[in-house]
C-alpha cells in the first residue's frame, strides 16, 4: 500500500480496501493450491492439460504464415533474406494503406505495386477493392442472408459441398478442425451461391476458390467476391465451371496454340508422350494455380489475376512451362511429366516468388507482342443466361442426384475432347513422319542421320515404308517421295537385317483387332502400340493379297504391299499406332534427330536470369 | 536420350527378345477409377501406389495420373492409373480416360447406398461404351467402417457375379484388399478374353502364353 489514508477519512473506505486485500490474498492462495494440486495429480488423466502445453503440439512450429502446416518444423530463426523481406513488406504496408484510402489509384502505380506483391496484411482490403466487394454488398443488402436461407430449404448440391468442405485445405489451421468457423463459412458460401447462380450450381474447384477468398475475408464478403470472379467478364469463371466447361476448352486450345508457336520443342515433347494440356492445365485454370505451385506464389498470381483478369492464367501456364522446360524435356514418360507438374512444383517451385513473377511479367509482354495474349472471344455459353438471385426450383433428377444421360452439351464436349486427342496423335505422327522423311530426302542434316543409320544397320538396306488406309484394308508402300504424304500417311524407317524383306500379312482374329481398336487411345508409351516386330507378325498373320514392287533407289529397298481384306479392317488408328511405335523405335538409332535444334523456338526472347533457389 | 516405349523404369530391361521368346515379359495396362465423389478413389490409388493414406485427400479436379508396377510370376505389369473426378459434372470428361482402358475399378462406399447405385450406372456405361474386353472390378471401399455399412457384402457380390466383375471390399485406410484387387485385375488381364471360366491358376503357366497382345 502507498501512503496511509488521511486521518479524517471515514471508516467505510478503510473497510473496502481491507476487503479488496483479502480477496487478492485469497485468490493468490487458491491459485497456489490449484497449481500444487495439478502437480500432485501428475499424469493422472483427470489432470486437464491445454494441448499447447504438450510437446506433441507441434503445430506452431510447422505452420507457416498463411496457416498451412508442413511436414517438418520451419526454421526457428529467420534468415537475413526473410528479415529483409519483412522490412520491405512493412514499408509496403504503409504505401498500401495510403493507396487504399485514396482509391482508385493511378493505374500504373497500382500495376507496379500489385506485381510487386500485395503485402499479406493488405490482401483483405486490397482484394476487396479489386473485386468490388463493398459495392456488391451495398447494392445487395440482405441478399446473402436470403440465399443462405433458401439454400437451407432447397439446395441440391449440399452433399457434394459437404464432401468437399471436409477435405478443403485441411492442412490449414483455419480449416483444420471439422466444423470450424471457416469450414462453416465455406459450406454456407457455396450452398448460398448454388442458389444465387442456379444455372452454375456447384462445381468441384469452386470450394478451393472460395476457400482462398475466405482466408482473407468474412463470409458475406467472400460470397460477393466469388460472384465477381464467376460472373464478371474480366474473370469469367462461370464458363470454366458450367456444364460442358466451354471456357476450359477455349483456353486449352489457346494454350496449345501458344505452346506450338513459342515452345515448339516442348509442345512436340508433350505430344510425343501424350501429355495433353487437359491433364495438367485443368486445375491450373480452375483454381488459378492453388495447390499446384507453392501457396505464397499462388497468392502472388492471384494478386495479378485479380488486377488483370483471366489472360494472366494463360500467361502463368506458359511461364511455368517455360521456367521448367529443361527439366520437362529430360523427363521421358508421361507419368514423370505429370508428376512433375502436379506434385513436384507444388512442393518446390525452384524459383523464388519474385523471380517467377518477373518471368510472368516478361511472358505477358512477349505474348502481347506476339498478339497471343488474348484468346479468341468467349461465346455466350460462358456467361449466365438466367438472372442471378432468382430462385429456380430444381427438377426431380437434380433433387435426388440420380445419374442422367449425357446432355447434348456434354456429348459435344466429349466429341471435342476426343477429336482433339486424335488430332494431337495424328499431328505427332506426322511430325515424326516429316522428320523421318527428311532423312530420306537427303538434306544435309538428315543425311548425317541417314548415314549413321546405315552404318548402324546390319545390312546396308533400309526400307522406308508408309502406311495408309485404302478403305478396304491398308497399303504399305515404299516411299520415294515421303514429303508428299498427307497427314494420314504415316511413314517410318525401318532397318532390315535382311537384304530382301517382304512383309506378309495374314489373318488376325477379330477380337484382337477389336481390342486393338479400342485400346488405341491409351497409347502413351503403351504396350498397345505394337512394336515393329509385333506389327509385322500381325500383318504376317493376316490373309492378304500381297503386292510388292521393289524399287531400288540407291541402296534403298522400297516395297509396296497392298492388303485387301474386307472383313477385318485395321483402322487407320491402328496403323497410326503401329507406325508410331516404329517411329519411336527408330529413335533409338535416329536419336540425333531429336536434338532438333528448335531454331525458331523463340524462348530466348523470354530469357530470364534464372536465379535458382 | 530417347527410351523405348516400355522401358519406363518398370520392365526389367524390357526383356530382349531373341527370336520372339522371352524370360521376363512386361505388360502395361491402362486402368481407370470411376465412382461417385468422395468414395475413396484417390485414396485407393494413393494406398496402392505410395502405401500412404491421407485422412483429407484433396478432391480431384479433372483427373490424376499415376503409375505402379507389380510382378506376377514372370511378368512385370505396369499400371497406368487414371484417377477421375467423381462429381457428376465431370462425367462428360470420363470417357476420355476410360477410352482404351483395359481395366476399370468402379468404387463405391459401403456406407452409402447411392454410391452403390452410381457404381452400377458406371458399370452399365462401361459395358456400353468401353472396350468390350475391359476387366472391371467393383470395390466396396471404406470396409474398415463395416459396422456401419449400408451396402451388404452379399448384395454387391451377387451383383458383381451377375455382371462378370471382380469384387472385393477394400479399405484404403487400413490397406485391406487394396493390393489384392489390383493383383486380381492383373491376373485376369493377360488372358483378356470374355470367358469367365478361364481364370489363371495361381501357379499355372498360362500367363507365359503370349497369344494375347498384352505381353510382348
Amino acid at each position: 500500500m502507498t501512503a496511509a489514508p488521511p486521518a479524517h477519512d471515514n471508516g467505510e473506505q478503510n473497510h473496502q480496501q481491507q476487503q479488496q486485500q483479502y480477496a487478492l490474498v485469497k485468490r493468490a492462495e487458491d491459485e497456489r493450491e490449484d497449481i500444487f494440486k495439478r502437480y500432485e495429480l501428475g499424469l493422472d488423466p483427470h489432470n486437464v492439460v491445454d494441448s499447447w502445453e504438450n510437446p506433441t503440439f507441434e503445430i506452431y512450429h510447422i505452420t507457416d504464415k498463411y496457416g498451412f502446416m508442413h511436414d517438418s518444423r520451419l526454421p526457428s530463426s529467420r534468415d537475413s533474406q526473410e528479415v529483409q523481406r519483412t522490412k520491405i513488406e512493412l514499408e509496403r504496408d504503409k504505401k498500401w494503406v495510403k493507396m487504399l484510402n485514396h482509391w482508385p489509384p493511378p493505374q500504373d502505380k497500382l500495376h507496379k505495386r500489385v506485381y510487386k506483391g500485395i503485402p499479406d496484411r493488405m490482401r483483405w482490403p486490397a482484394w476487396k477493392q479489386l473485386l468490388n466487394v463493398q459495392q456488391s454488398m451495398d447494392n445487395n443488402v440482405g441478399v446473402y442472408a436470403r440465399m443462405l436461407q433458401m439454400a437451407k430449404e432447397n439446395a441440391t448440391e449440399t452433399r457434394q459441398i459437404d464432401a468437399d468442405v471436409n477435405r478443403q485445405f485441411r492442412d490449414n489451421l483455419a480449416y483444420r478442425e471439422r466444423y470450424s468457423v471457416k469450414q462453416c463459412s465455406l459450406f454456407n458460401v457455396l450452398n448460398a451461391y448454388s442458389i444465387y447462380n442456379s444455372e452454375l450450381g456447384y462445381c468441384q474447384g469452386m470450394a478451393c476458390v472460395a476457400g482462398v477468398l475466405l482466408l482473407y475475408m468474412q463470409e458475406e464478403e467472400a460470397f460477393w467476391a466469388l460472384n465477381t470472379l464467376i460472373t464478371d467478364r474480366k474473370y469469367g469463371m462461370h464458363g470454366l465451371f458450367i456444364e460442358g466447361f466451354p471456357k476450359l476448352t477455349r483456353f486449352i486450345e489457346h494454350h496449345d496454340r501458344i505452346l506450338s508457336k513459342i515452345m515448339r520443342k516442348l509442345h512436340k515433347h508433350f505430344m510425343k508422350h501424350n501429355v495433353d494440356a487437359l491433364l495438367y492445365a485443368i486445375k491450373w485454370f480452375f483454381v488459378v494455380f492453388v495447390e499446384r505451385v507453392p501457396f505464397s506464389l499462388s497468392l502472388r498470381v492471384w494478386d495479378i489475376f485479380l488486377l488483370d483478369g483471366d489472360r494472366v492464367i494463360l500467361a502463368m501456364a506458359i511461364t511455368i512451362l517455360y521456367l521448367h522446360k529443361d527439366e520437362l524435356l529430360r523427363l521421358k514418360d508421361m507419368d514423370g511429366i505429370i508428376e512433375y507438374l502436379q506434385v513436384k512444383l507444388h512442393k518446390n517451385f525452384g524459383y523464388s516468388d519474385d523471380d517467377a513473377i518477373q518471368a510472368l511479367e516478361r511472358v505477358m509482354k512477349k505474348l502481347k507482342d506476339l498478339k497471343l495474349d488474348v484468346p479468341p472471344p468467349a461465346k455466350t455459353n460462358e456467361f449466365p443466361t438466367r438472372p442471378l438471385g432468382v430462385f429456380v426450383a430444381a427438377d426431380l433428377e437434380k433433387k435426388t442426384g440420380r445419374r442422367r444421360d449425357y446432355t447434348d452439351t456434354e456429348k459435344q464436349v466429349l466429341t471435342d475432347v476426343i477429336t482433339r486427342q486424335e488430332q494431337n496423335a495424328i499431328e505427332v505422327q506426322s511430325t515424326v513422319s516429316y522428320e523421318t522423311s527428311e532423312c530420306a530426302t537427303g538434306d544435309a542434316y538428315s543425311m548425317k542421320t541417314y548415314q549413321s543409320m546405315t552404318s548402324l544397320a546390319t545390312s546396308p538396306a533400309i526400307s522406308s515404308y508408309s502406311l495408309y488406309s485404302n478403305g478396304n484394308g491398308f497399303v504399305i508402300t515404299g516411299t520415294e517421295d515421303s514429303r508428299s504424304q498427307s497427314v494420314n500417311n504415316l511413314n517410318y524407317h525401318w532397318q532390315q537385317s535382311q537384304q530382301q524383306s517382304y512383309a506378309y500379312m495374314q489373318h488376325i482374329s477379330a477380337d484382337r483387332l477389336s481390342h486393338q481398336r479400342h485400346s488405341y487411345s491409351s497409347d502413351s508409351n503403351s504396350r498397345n502400340r505394337l512394336d515393329l516386330d509385333k506389327a509385322l507378325e500381325a500383318l504376317q498373320s493376316q490373309q492378304v493379297q500381297l503386292q510388292h514392287e521393289n524399287h531400288h533407289q540407291q541402296q534403298q529397298h522400297s516395297k509396296r504391299i497392298l492388303v485387301e481384306n474386307g472383313t477385318d479392317k485395321l483402322t487407320q488408328e491402328n496403323l497410326a499406332k503401329a507406325v508410331k511405335h516404329h517411329n519411336e523405335k527408330s529413335y533409338d538409332v535416329v536419336i540425333v534427330n531429336d536434338v532438333d535444334v528448335d531454331v525458331d523456338d523463340d524462348d530466348d526472347a523470354l530469357s530470364v536470369e534464372n536465379t535458382r533457389l | 536420350m530417347a527410351t523405348t516405349p516400355r522401358s519406363g523404369g518398370s520392365s526389367s530391361g524390357a526383356a530382349q527378345r531373341p527370336n520372339g521368346t522371352s524370360q521376363n515379359k512386361s505388360c502395361q495396362f491402362k486402368l481407370v477409377l470411376l465412382g461417385e465423389s468422395a468414395v475413396g478413389k484417390s485414396s485407393l490409388v494413393l494406398r496402392f501406389v505410395k502405401g500412404q493414406f491421407h485422412e483429407y485427400q484433396e478432391s480431384t479436379i479433372g483427373a490424376a495420373f499415376l503409375t505402379q508396377t507389380i510382378c506376377i510370376e514372370d511378368t512385370v505389369v505396369k499400371f497406368e492409373i487414371w484417377d477421375t473426378a467423381g462429381q457428376e459434372r465431370y462425367h462428360s470428361l470420363a470417357p476420355m480416360y476410360y477410352r482404351g482402358a483395359q481395366a476399370a475399378i468402379v468404387v463405391y462406399d459401403i456406407q452409402n447406398q447411392d454410391s452403390f447405385q452410381r457404381a452400377k450406372t458406371w458399370v452399365k456405361e462401361l459395358h456400353k461404351q468401353a472396350s468390350p474386353n475391359i476387366v472391371i472390378a467393383l470395390a466396396g471401399n471404406k470396409a474398415d467402417l463395416s459396422n456401419i455399412r449400408v451396402v451388404e457384402f452379399d448384395e454387391a457380390k451377387q451383383y458383381a457375379e451377375e455382371n462378370g466383375l471382380l469384387f472385393m471390399e477394400t479399405s484404403a485406410k487400413t490397406g485391406m484388399n487394396v493390393n489384392d484387387i489390383f493383383l486380381a485385375i492383373a491376373k485376369k488381364l493377360p488372358k483378356n478374353d470374355n470367358n469367365p471360366g478361364t481364370v489363371i491358376k495361381p501357379n499355372g503357366n498360362e500367363s507365359t502364353q503370349t497369344t494375347n497382345n498384352c505381353c510382348k
